[in-house]
């Protein structure tokens, strides 16, 4: 399968605002960065950074209310064929088989019952799951349900993958597994992928860039590249430049969540700042 | 104690023992009652009333004319409910302003309105079908609207990203999700509808199960007034049955 | 909305678009529902009405208490079909045994006050044995740990945690009574609010009948809107935990 076109994005200026019960909340805030194309970036921050809002606009669910997303140069508004979503829960259909749910996209699309059925037991050879196509995903493990819903994300070749925590809610053997399934389907597929997780030891070994999120509003604080080789070894904890890459990235977030602790909130951070003394007391 | 742990072990078959017993229990209650006072017919006269109003098929003719305004009130109510209830489900402004609206219209007894309708409409079926609407759309929206709310919000995204036209995903996710709770919807709402179009009858029309009950009541005729009561509990309980085998059927 | 509707309705009966007969005018019910108020026999209506529902929802509520209590301490499987069955049987439209009562008791309350006791019996049956056997065993243990008598226990723990519980069916079952009580006045009765509603459409009293309807939805609104607020404030309560 030859591989698709990827897509480079860039966002310039990004803010989303929205009011709540409690008042308007600016939950990004003068966001800028560049995700290369046919790359894997993952996305850390602390909770309530504005992680998932970044990808709801990256998938054009929601519209930011300032600064703009390009994709390949062109300004992107509306939602993309071209790009598909991965959610913590798998949300799979509970009344469709594995292999409709992995089929939905395209029959959304209107491909013919042959067709997309026969794309999808592809896709479910791919994830390893060729058995379960008649399945329902309530006699599937988490990990199985991921992989299928992960299936169903490529069923439309997407050149954006959006990956939403989907590891999350699995255990920390199945996690670790997934990590490694998921790079070997993401070399085959060579698509660009935004990937936002709280665990760096994940986004370290799946990723070639590491954006870390500032805490609300959000923007990104700094993006740190992930020089290791490819294919990444099994072993890549005991890797000392792994653990290098870690204990900056744990620093990076460690100053995040300290910062929230305080209870001290900056206006807006950009990349570079390190270490904001707005709120420190005099 | 010990008795109800061993049966507890064998719960497969108690269900049905347990609604067969029931069953048995109130069919010898019924004798029972029936030999002690003249004004309720025994199962065996019910029976043979029943067996004559099919035969000369004034019975049947009488339920088909309740069970086609129901069918009928059903349909309109089932319309409008499914409108009204994705219109509150999706729109949050709507849904805070119209629910309380909703639940103090569920509160009224519709049945007031009866004279109404029947002033606009006429003694005829169609006073029947509006009543049975007016009744139905209450527990359907309720249910529609409780199983709408019921679909993961990460399904409605899932399915928006997929691509597709909007209604696509709106049919094959949302509304499919909600299925299960419509379909309970659906049943209260037969039953309800069966119900008011019996009772409108009763009250005043030119056909139907209540116009025999109330003429059998008029007459005195005490076996055929429990024929045309036992024909209406039968015909409401296989309508929720059928419903309900439905449900069982999707199972989600 | 609603006033506009009502607005609507008077413009159009002033204009004449709506046969008088038929319609009437939110202004002359409005008189109306005034002087039905004062009328004697309009409150001996309201009354009758009054006392089926209470006599009906009151004997429905102990019954339904009585046994939903002792199913609640039945073993789980046996509650399990005794409430499956109950559940079942809710489904039963009990209204259409009218007729027959009526031919046993007369033209008496007794028809009313009994099929009302029954429909208001399931609801608060089955929400009694729900509620009181999930109230947790927490419960339990720290009334013993208190010490508390047994009368100290179903006061001071007991009832406060089951009535949040139990209280949506006593709900339910209120409005249940309501509604077939009008519902039963309405087809066949001497005296009460439906049977008010149907005498005048035969005498031909429009006005009347519209004033007696307004009068029941008021009626029903205000009394759904109390047992709302009730609920509402009974479940915060019974958020902590």
């Amino acid at each position: 399968m030859s591989a698709p076109v990827a897509n480079e994005i860039r966002f310039e200026g990004l803010g989303l605002e929205y009011t709540t019960k409690a008042g308007p909340i600016q939950a990004i805030k003068n966001l800028t960065g560049t995700v290369p194309a046919g790359k894997f970036v993952s996305l850390i921050g602390p909770s309530g950074c504005g992680k998932s809002s970044l990808l709801d606009i990256a998938s054009s669910l929601v519209r930011p209310t300032s600064g703009s997303m390009l994709v390949d140069g062109k300004e992107v508004r509306e939602p993309r064929a071209s790009t598909s979503m991965v959610f913590q829960e798998a949300a799979l259909l509970p009344w469709r088989t594995i292999l409709d749910n992995v089929a939905f996209p395209l029959e959304v699309r209107g491909v013919g019952k042959r067709a997309r059925h026969d794309r999808a037991r592809e896709l479910l050879r791919t994830v390893g799951l060729e058995g379960f196509a008649e399945q329902r995903p309530n006699s599937l493990s988490g990990g199985m349900r991921q992989r299928a819903a992960i299936a169903r994300a490529l069923s439309t070749e997407p050149t954006l993958l959006l990956m939403d925590e989907p590891f999350g809610a699995l255990d920390q053997q199945t996690r670790m597994i997934m990590c490694t399934q998921l790079t070997e389907i993401w070399e085959q597929f060579g698509c660009t992928v935004l990937f936002v997780t709280h665990d760096i030891g994940e986004a370290i070994a799946l990723s070639d860039l590491v954006w870390v999120m500032s805490r609300r509003p959000g923007s990104i604080k700094r993006e740190v590249v992930v020089d290791l080789p490819r294919p990444r070894a099994a072993d890549l904890p005991t890797n000392p430049r792994f653990q290098e890459l870690e204990a900056e990235l744990w620093s990076l977030l460690r100053e995040e969540a300290d910062a929230m602790h305080r209870g001290t909130w900056t206006g807006s951070a950009t990349k570079d700042r390190t270490h904001s003394t707005a709120g420190d007391p005099v | 104690m010990s008795l109800s742990v061993s049966l507890s072990r064998r719960v497969p078959w108690q269900g049905p023992l347990l609604g067969t017993g029931v069953a048995i229990a109130a069919l010898l209650l019924w004798l029972l009652v029936s030999s002690l006072t003249p004004y309720i017919a025994s199962p065996g006269s019910t029976l043979s009333a029943i067996a004559e109003g099919v035969r000369s098929g004034f019975l049947t003719s009488a339920a088909r004319a309740s069970l086609s305004a129901t069918l009928a009130g059903f349909a309109l109510a089932s319309a409008v409910s499914l409108g009204l209830s994705y219109m509150l489900a999706a729109n949050s402004f709507l849904g805070k302003v119209f629910t309380p609206v909703l639940h103090s219209y569920g509160s009224l007894p519709h049945i007031i309105f009866l004279p109404i309708l029947l002033m606009v409409f006429g003694t005829g079926t169609s006073s029947k079908v509006a009543m049975a609407a007016l009744v139905a759309v209450f527990p359907m929206t309720v249910n529609m609207i409780g199983g709408l709310a019921a679909v993961p919000r990460t399904w409605l995204k899932m399915g928006r990203v997929s691509g597709g036209s909007r209604l696509r995903v709106i049919a094959k996710v949302h509304v499919r999700g909600a299925l299960p709770s419509m379909l309970v919807g659906l049943r209260l709402g037969f039953g309800s509808a069966f119900l008011a179009v019996v009772i409108s009858e009763f009250f005043g029309s030119d056909s139907g199960l209540g116009v025999a009950m109330a003429a059998a009541y008029g007459s005195l005729d005490y076996a055929k007034l429990s024929a045309v009561v036992v024909m209406t509990l039968l015909i409401s309980l296989l309508g929720n049955s059928v419903i309900r085998l439905v449900e069982r059927r999707l199972d989600t | 909305m609603l006033l506009g509707l009502v607005a609507a309705w008077e413009v159009a009966g002033r204009a004449g678009a709506l046969d008088p007969l038929t319609w009437s005018r939110p202004s002359v019910i409005g008189l109306e529902a005034g002087r039905l108020v004062n009328e004697t026999e309009f409150i001996w209506d309201v009354e009758s009405s009054i006392l089926n529902i209470a006599y009906g929802f009151s004997v429905g509520v102990a019954a339904g208490a009585l046994v939903g209590a002792t199913f609640s301490r039945a073993p789980t499987a046996i509650r399990g079909s005794l409430l499956g069955w109950l559940a079942a049987v809710q489904g039963i439209p009990f209204i259409v045994f009218y007729p027959v009562l009526l031919t046993v008791f007369g033209l008496t309350r007794m028809p009313i006050v009994s099929i009302v006791a029954l429909v208001v019996f399931i609801p608060v049956t089955l929400s009694v044995a729900i509620g009181l056997s999930s109230i947790s065993n927490e419960y339990l243990r720290l009334s013993r740990v208190l010490l508390l008598s047994r009368r100290q226990a179903i006061l001071k723990i007991y009832l406060p945690a089951a009535v949040p519980l139990v209280f949506p069916g006593l709900r339910l079952g209120f409005s249940l009574a309501l509604i077939s009580t009008i519902g039963m006045e309405f087809i066949v009765a001497s005296k009460g609010l439906g049977y008010r509603v149907a005498e005048s459409y035969h005498a031909f009293a429009v006005e009347q009948m519209y004033a007696v309807i307004v009068w029941i939805c008021a009626g029903a609104v205000v009394v759904n809107s109390l047992l709302s607020w009730i609920e509402g404030r009974l479940r915060q309560d019974a958020v902590t935990t």
